[in-house]
């Protein structure tokens, strides 16, 4: 009997708000993308459920009249003495025999109060759930906040899968941007294309990209032309590749070349470039597209 | 990811992120941009969807 309340109470309070929090935190970033071992993995889920553990058990005990939310908690002062009955007469026959009907009394009063319990320990692990991934979704928002960039460094993703920044436009803040590929197969094949989807293992190890527009460069014909004189514009030689997507095994990439083409790069990262590429200060006014212009908040 | 911070590895896939056009346009006319700041005067290039770039020297302080 002890055994099966044991496996009742793990369920109840480990493993369905870990699988609340889970199911609420990926609607806003893969987890995936979130790695490493099995014990910073329980670490992790500990740090996220610890909270609102403890919101709720101040709310079950102090907090009137949520502490008698959904159903009636009544006498806090028998709390105690309840759970000492009912978890001797689980785990002792002849305890539960010389309880009598006082087991019976004191097993409603605490399963009452676990209700009450476990109704805001679930309400708000789900609200931290919604939370955090709200903040790691929004990366490319928040990032240039110091005291975000720190907590999110330190905690939201103090250890994540490097492709998922690299192959995705997550870190920006324009969701639009796009990230162009450039891979070198061990075949000796140059393939170009737009990144749309990539995989990663359980250890947030790369097994493949998935490419659309993709171009293959005929090396041979450049080589042959090369060879026999006739200069023709390199983009001659990128040929399309049959098929909508072209998926590439990791395992077969020696050289990946990426680039991220914004729609709407911030006025930084053009004056930055700008003065790299002109190798001079400049000043400039940058007028966005009006399609891509974003409504400003009220 | 251990070695490196998520934020280092954003500031550094943020570099150079710019839309195709204007990085075909900056080096089609990095001559005429060039001559156009070296006589102080300003250049504008023109976007595919109604994209604008203007591109000056940088305003002096005026005197105290």
């Amino acid at each position: 009997m002890i055994a099966l309340a044991a496996s009742l109470l793990l369920a109840l309070y480990i493993v369905v708000p870990g699988l609340l929090f889970r199911s609420l935190y990926r609607l806003f970033i893969p987890l995936r993308i979130l790695v490493g071992t099995t014990t910073e993995q329980a670490t992790r889920a500990v740090i996220t459920t610890i909270f609102p553990f403890i919101l709720a058990l101040l709310i079950a005990w102090y907090i009137p009249p949520l502490d008698n939310f959904p159903v009636r908690a009544d006498h806090p002062e028998l709390r105690l003495s309840d759970y000492r009955t009912v978890a001797s007469c689980l785990y002792s026959e002849q305890q539960f025999t010389a309880a009598g009907p006082s087991f019976w009394e004191a097993l409603d009063r605490t399963w009452h109060r676990q209700v009450v319990f476990l109704f805001w320990f679930y309400l708000l692990t789900a609200a931290i759930g919604l939370f955090f991934g709200y903040l790691a979704g929004s990366y490319g928002r928040f990032k240039s906040n110091r005291f975000y960039r720190w907590f999110a460094d330190k905690f939201l993703f103090s250890r994540i899968s490097e492709w998922h920044p690299l192959l995705t436009p997550f870190v920006f803040a324009d969701r639009n941007t796009v990230v162009r590929a450039n891979i070198l197969t061990v075949s000796d094949n140059l393939y170009r294309g737009t990144v749309s989807e990539h995989f990663v293992d359980g250890d947030g190890k790369l097994t493949g990209v998935i490419l659309t527009e993709a171009v293959r460069f005929d090396r041979r014909s450049f080589l042959q032309d090369k060879d026999a004189m006739r200069s023709a514009e390199t983009e001659a030689y990128w040929k399309e590749v049959p098929g909508d997507k072209l998926y590439v095994f990791a395992d077969k990439i020696v050289d990946l070349n990426l680039s991220y083409e914004s729609p709407e790069p911030s006025d930084q990262v053009l004056e930055r470039f700008l003065s790299r590429r002109l190798d001079v200060a400049v000043h400039i006014e940058y007028t966005k597209p009006k399609t891509h212009q974003r409504k400003k908040p009220k | 990811m251990t070695a490196t911070d998520l934020s280092k590895l954003a500031d550094l896939l943020e570099q150079d992120s710019l839309p195709s056009w204007l990085r075909e346009e900056i080096d089609r006319r990095t001559s005429d941009i060039l001559s156009a700041l070296k006589r102080g005067q300003s250049i504008k290039l023109l976007g595919p969807h109604g994209e604008e770039l203007i591109i000056g020297p940088v305003p002096q302080p005026a005197p105290v």
